[in-house]
């Protein structure tokens, strides 16, 4: 136990594992009391916004899809999104089903690694996907097949798999032939099928009984389980419009942290992102097979348990499976693939529901195509206060415990959000101490 | 179809997977891959499968666990302290590769996808890893070689096609001199 002579005890994680970026950990605890939990992250800030300031508009979603490996498509949509707001640009129904489609292809992806390879191994006993993957390499495996599936997608509509290249103000540069897209249907039938069986498994691990009273926050359509479009809503009863999220929402600068973080307005309280937050408020208008598995597996709504959220993410890649395939299956080429559009003074806003949680946008251009002012506010800096609440809260079931080991159940909590912390500095290492 | 030196009596091709990016000299691994499928094409080398990938996870896509390859052969740029244009040649597994990791999650270090492979059973038998040394790369480096590999090329896809086929006279037929680095390492 790392105590010092004044009795504080404290616990660090100087790098974690299996997240996306770099940051750490830091548990301060005296006279059994926690001091501070802070999520340290220390990743040199980006600047993106910064970088915006003067390019034209339509390098933007080129330029923001640079933020995450990961999630490239949610920078795009969020920026198209917010500069067609912007421009008063009117994009047709083909060109949206398609941006669907692209975004299905990034939430597989992306999903598909984190349940399998990032926090499967915390439910199982290993250490990483790569122990893991000696006693139960038929997990591996599966997170393979549906990893590719999705990077395939992404290859095929973006131009590429990582920071694709095909998405444009008021469409795509080249939309995809009928046939290029019907190769993809007896992959993702396969795809859906691999995606109930993970949610079966994963609804069967022991989770630790762990509830919260978050406010959560989504994007919610009346119509369709929300990703690019729709009002941002709260467990609350908060329902707004993209445009005013800065209303209602505000980032702050904190001194251990090089990203910003992100509370309510009016409460300064934190709120939750992310599959709990949008399967929470939208569980109805989640697809056919994906309701039908949630009531399988006995799915409570809301569900307030942060260390559920990789049953609530595999629910997910079941629907964008599902609702990949309807696309597939009716798809015709947008014609023309690209709106045309004429430049003019305007301020535009968007959210999109990146794989993490509500990505938003905001920007400013000129009369000439320029940008003059961006904002970016990533899920993952929404994420952060409410993930040093929860630790703050969850910390007293376990502080009796050596410190390796309070951290390492500290590390898996952080992990069930799937952070991104490249993201976030456009975030892990734990360190505890005790007194 | 000439049979490759570890291949005999073996129908399977050798899977040659040139690693790296556009960016400077860590295209070294694409341009000798490039390059190596241009002279296997001309040769009639047709038990040679050349594939470009930007990050090493590509490789376990390649590698689905069908048995397709009798080999495989990984062409990198490396970072060492030997000199830019050092050749390298080592079998997998390799104590050397042991302290070589990632530290992301959006991707996997080589010595991490071989070891899934591994684990997964979709590794060839024979698994060599080519490095050519290289300057750390940088973010600011431009698009193409660096003059200093440029000039090591033929050397270096000599010494390529020697450890792929290094029982045939025309694959190890020198097509430069260059005495300084010509016998590279083996570890």
């Amino acid at each position: 136990m790392n105590q010092d002579d004044s009795g504080t005890r404290k616990i660090r994680v100087a790098a974690m594992t299996r997240v996306e970026g770099e940051g750490g950990l830091d548990v301060r605890v005296t006279d059994g009391r926690i001091e501070h939990v802070r999520l340290q992250i220390f990743e040199p800030p980006r600047f993106f916004e910064a970088f915006l300031r003067g390019r034209p508009l339509e390098e933007v979603p080129d330029i923001t899809a640079r933020i995450c490996g990961i999630c490239p498509v949610a920078y795009q949509m969020s920026s198209v999104h917010a500069l067609e707001a912007a421009l008063g640009v009117e994009i047709s129904p083909e060109i949206r089903r398609l941006r669907r489609l692209l975004y299905c292809g990034e939430w597989i992806e992306s999903h598909a690694l984190h349940v399998h390879m990032l926090n499967l191994p915390d439910f199982l006993g290993y250490p990483g996907a790569l122990e893991m993957a000696r006693d139960f390499p038929e997990h591996v495996e599966r997170a393979l097949r549906l990893k590719k599936l999705g990077n395939d997608m992404l290859e095929c509509l973006g131009g590429r798999a990582i920071h694709p290249i095909n998405v444009a103000v008021g469409g795509f540069y080249r939309a995809p032939r009928r046939s290029e897209l019907s190769e993809f249907i007896p992959g993702f039938i396969t795809g859906l099928q691999l995606a109930e069986e993970a949610t079966r498994f994963v609804a069967t691990l022991d989770f630790p009984d762990f509830h919260q009273a978050y406010e959560t926050v989504a994007l919610v359509h009346p119509d369709e389980y929300a990703m690019c479009e729709g009002r941002i809503e709260s467990s609350d009863g908060l329902s707004i419009a993209s445009d005013d999220f800065g209303t209602h929402f505000v980032e702050r600068q904190v001194e251990h942290s090089t990203a910003m973080q992100a509370v309510r307005r009016e409460t300064g309280e934190p709120y939750l992102l992310g599959p709990l937050a949008r399967i929470n408020q939208s569980r109805d208008r989640l697809s056919p097979a994906a309701q039908r598995l949630a009531d399988e597996i006995g799915w409570e709504t809301p569900c307030l348990n942060p260390f559920r959220a990789i049953v609530a993410r595999s629910l997910e890649l079941v629907h964008v499976f599902e609702e990949a395939l309807d696309i597939l299956k009716s798809y015709s080429p947008p014609q023309p693939p690209r709106i045309a559009y004429g430049y003019r003074e305007g301020t535009g806003s968007s959210a999109t529901e990146a794989p993490r949680g509500l990505l938003y946008h905001r920007y400013q251009v000129d009369e000439s195509g320029k940008v003059t002012q961006a904002e970016i506010v990533p899920p993952t800096s929404q994420n952060q206060t409410q993930i040093e609440r929860d630790l703050r809260d969850y910390l007293p079931r376990v502080i009796a415990l050596p410190d390796p080991e309070v951290a390492e159940a500290c590390e898996k909590l952080v992990r069930c959000y799937d952070p991104c912390i490249s993201c976030s500095t456009h975030f892990l290492k734990v360190r505890v101490g005790r007194s | 179809m000439k049979p490759l030196a570890s291949d005999q009596g073996n129908d399977l091709p050798t899977l040659v997977i040139g690693l790296g990016t556009p960016h400077g000299d860590d295209a070294v691994g694409l341009v000798l891959g490039q390059d190596l499928a241009t002279w296997a094409t001309d040769q009639g080398w047709t038990q040679v499968q050349v594939r470009s990938l930007r990050t090493p996870i590509g490789i376990l896509d390649i590698l689905d666990g069908s048995d397709r390859f009798a080999r495989l052969v990984i062409l990198d740029a490396c970072v060492s302290d030997r000199p830019i244009g050092h050749f390298e040649c080592w079998s997998w597994p390799h104590d050397a590769w042991e302290t070589a990791r990632c530290t992301g999650s959006h991707d996997l270090a080589l010595p991490d996808v071989l070891t899934l492979a591994e684990r997964l059973r979709r590794l060839p038998r024979s698994v060599t890893i080519l490095g050519i040394t290289i300057a750390p790369p940088s973010p600011a480096a431009e698009s193409g070689l660096s003059a200093t590999l440029q000039a090591a090329m033929p050397r270096l896809l000599r010494q390529v096609r020697r450890e792929i086929m290094h029982d045939d006279p025309a694959a190890v037929a020198p097509t430069a001199v260059d005495s300084t680095f010509e016998n590279g390492s083996r570890t």
